[in-house]
């Protein structure tokens, strides 16, 4: 019995000894998309674009990230990147996917820069393009989560988190898609959550001379409220 | 028992018996002379803090009145600032700028070296800023904006302070000065200067305390950037609304968040809707009291009134009595607008007289009532009278006296070289003073005489670079000869913009 126990632990003393076989970093490029804070590698966010902060747009370009896990490359490398058509509801009309799809060299993220184009419909539904990375023989394929992304699009509006009861008692009045529209019209802008009360009130000034200045023109402004104008309690 | 009482009682007369012993007293008294001290003043000293404190105490001592100076070998003197000594002479002189604390309180203490006697006297300082009041020139030589002080009292030039203490150039676009008191920081705050470029850099605002540049405007538009082409041509600060005025014609109107700020609230970087397309060639300030500014929509020839409320309103006369035939009209003037005067009255309603003139060089004033009536805007109208036959001209530099209704400065005659005094009530003018050199600005000094807030001085820039400071007291008026105050050299280019800087808030209320 002594013996047995000798041997094992002369045993266990030789496996510790084994040394393993360590692969070099690098030797394997993974790719996969990245969200838009693409230093920290976490599950891909869905993209969700309007048209209707872009009012009069009939296409526009949004930024798809990509990032490279692995070693910088002298030389553009190819990307297979396709349309995962059972997941997609967008027609073929409605984007262009860039040309050449490549991932520039010298770069650890690249931002691919895919086109959408406005078109009847969207204004009554989100429709969907899921783009998905498949490995080829420069990259394989990163996290799971992130091999493939969501494009969710549309012309479609709903009233932002920030037109709350303080905008509009004090700024901007009731809500309404119209009104939204017309707001990012006169302003610019969609998007009051980071302002001060200060810059809030100087946009809604602004939407409600727009709102004059069209009147004036004869330009008529209603919405399911009546006729559009800012909070009586702006000055 | 007995024993007990009887001994208790002996014991008690005994203490009586001392109390009512009287101390025949057998001391050498000395008398102790007091000393009464004068320092001069009331408890209260205002200096500039420039100035150096030069105190040279009386004393009352055995019935006579001396100075320190003179009785050193009787007395110590001690002298103290909020509680810290600071000198041991007899006569303190002692530079403003280096007492200590926020508001400090500087003692004497007297000690009679023969019985070691001691005596206070004290005053507290409330030092007053150097530049707290006195005369803002700005002028231009040589393509460059230059922007100068002159010490109402001393006459003593801070010649081109911007660019000594900013280490920058004003550029060659400054186009006027004014004061700005906040509303909400305190009646006893210090208006601060605000210059007006016409150029793409923006107005500054300098501190009123120490002439340091504070702010430039051109940050306080929405996200920072810029309306397109902009050139500022005049900013107009009420209590709670400001006013800006391009090269365009345009005006930008904000909320103050906060009216103690010097700058608060940001401008929008689009042009405020003005029914009709209405630009405006130019503005006045109301009084700060007022919460009014004037604009002239020369196009049109309209007057329209911006609000404490952020409104500009179309002013049209309220209904009432017809206005006289050949009248000008303020909703349809046939004549220039060539001057807005303020006139010192309420919050929301202030009268002002306008300065017209026509095609023929002939001038007009009409004074009216401007009412901000929240919504609407309504004018009260007073008179019309043709001023200036043969004086006026279009060169003519005006300066109506805010706090003195009757009286109107203005230049004119050969050369512009002359100033006249115009009084209203009288529909009369008069030369007041003739200068060797064109009259570029007028400004009017506000000031306390016998607790009354009035005009006592004026300051005339010439372009040959000279000012003069005139006095306009009714004795001044009364005596020619008594007139001119003080000739300064400025010598720092033609005048553009004069004002005088009255320092604390509460001298416009």
């Amino acid at each position: 019995m002594k013996h047995v126990f000798t041997l094992g632990l002369a045993l266990l003393c030789l496996a510790r000894c084994t040394k393993d076989e360590i692969d070099l970093y690098g030797n394997t490029d993974y790719l996969c998309f990245a969200d838009s804070t693409p230093d920290v590698i976490g599950s891909t966010d869905i993209i969700e674009y309007s048209f209707a902060f872009n009012p009069g747009a009939v296409h526009d370009t949004i930024p798809v990230f990509v990032k490279l896990v692995g070693n910088q490359s002298p030389v553009n490398r190819p990307i297979a990147l396709t349309v995962d058509a059972e997941n997609t509801t967008a027609l073929e009309g409605d984007f262009e996917l860039p040309h050449p799809l490549v991932f520039r060299a010298g770069l650890a993220v690249d931002t691919l820069a895919l086109v959408l184009h406005h078109s009847e419909g969207l204004q009554q539904e989100k429709r969907t393009l899921r783009l998905t990375i498949h490995e080829n023989e420069h990259f394989k394929l990163g996290p799971l989560t992130n091999r493939y992304i969501d494009i969710h699009f549309s012309d479609m509006i709903a009233r932002p988190a920030w037109w709350n009861n303080t905008v509009t008692t004090n700024f901007l009045g009731a809500y309404s898609d119209t009104k939204y529209r017309l707001f990012i019209e006169a302003t610019g802008i969609a998007d009051m959550g980071d302002l001060s009360e200060n810059e809030q009130r100087a946009y809604a000034v602004i939407f409600r001379d727009f709102l004059a200045r069209g009147r004036e023109q004869g330009e008529i402004y209603e919405d399911e409220h009546g006729l559009i104008n800012v909070s009586p309690n702006l000055t | 028992m007995k024993q007990f009482i009887f001994l208790h009682m002996i014991f008690g007369l005994a203490l009586m018996a001392c109390a009512c012993h009287q101390d025949k007293g057998l001391y050498d008294y000395a008398d102790v002379n007091k000393v009464v001290i004068d320092l001069g003043n009331n408890g209260f000293l205002g200096p500039k803090t420039s100035d150096t404190l030069h105190i040279n105490p009386l004393l009352i001592y055995r019935g006579d009145t001396t100075l320190a100076t003179h009785v050193s070998e009787t007395f110590t003197f001690i002298w103290y600032c909020n509680g810290e000594e600071i000198s041991r002479n007899p006569q303190l002189v002692y530079a403003v700028r280096e007492l200590t604390g926020k508001r400090p309180y500087v003692k004497l203490k007297v000690i009679n070296k023969a019985d070691e006697s001691t005596f206070l006297a004290g005053f507290y300082v409330d030092a007053v800023p150097e530049y707290q009041t006195g005369w803002v020139v700005l002028t231009k030589k040589e393509n460059r904006g230059i922007i100068s002080f002159i010490d109402p009292d001393t006459y003593v030039v801070t010649a081109d302070f911007y660019t000594t203490i900013a280490q920058e150039e004003l550029g060659p676009n400054a186009i006027a000065v004014k004061e700005h008191w906040m509303a909400g920081g305190g009646l006893t705050n210090t208006g601060n200067i605000l210059i007006v470029r016409n150029d793409p850099a923006g107005n500054i605002e300098l501190d009123g305390t120490n002439l340091g540049p504070i702010y430039n405007t051109n940050n306080f538009f929405l996200g920072n950037v810029l309306p397109d082409d902009f050139r500022p041509r005049g900013e107009f600060y009420m209590w709670d609304y400001s006013f800006m005025l391009d090269d365009n014609g345009n005006v930008y109107t904000r909320k103050h968040e906060n009216n103690a700020y010097a700058q608060s609230g940001v401008y929008p970087n689009k042009p405020m809707f003005i029914p009709s397309g209405v630009k405006f060639h130019k503005g006045w300030s109301g009084t700060h009291l007022s919460g009014q500014t004037i604009f002239y929509d020369q196009t049109n020839g309209s007057l329209y009134l911006g609000t404490d409320h952020g409104f500009v309103l179309p002013i049209n006369y309220m209904s009432g009595p017809p206005i006289p035939p050949g009248t000008t009209l303020i909703h349809a003037m046939d004549k220039e607008l060539a001057y807005v005067g303020k006139l010192q009255q309420g919050r929301f309603t202030s009268s002002y007289f306008l300065f017209f003139r026509d095609d023929t060089g002939q001038h007009y004033v009409q004074k009216i009532q401007v009412m901000d009536q929240y919504y609407t805007c309504a004018a009260l109208f007073f008179s019309e009278k043709p001023f200036g036959v043969g004086t006026a001209t279009p060169q003519s530099i005006f300066c109506q006296l805010q706090r003195i209704e009757n009286y109107l400065f203005y230049s004119g005659g050969t050369n512009n070289n002359t100033l006249y005094l115009y009084e209203h009530s009288q529909a009369q003018s008069s030369a007041y003073f003739t200068f060797d050199a064109p009259i570029k600005t007028i400004a009017a000094r506000q000031n306390s005489v016998m607790g009354v807030t009035t005009h006592d001085q004026l300051l005339v820039g010439l372009e040959n670079g000279d000012t003069y400071v005139l006095g306009i007291l009714s004795e001044q008026m009364a005596n020619p000869a008594a007139r001119l105050i003080k000739r300064i050299e400025l010598d720092q280019g033609v005048p553009v913009s004069s004002m005088y800087k009255v320092g604390f808030g509460y001298t416009q209320l």
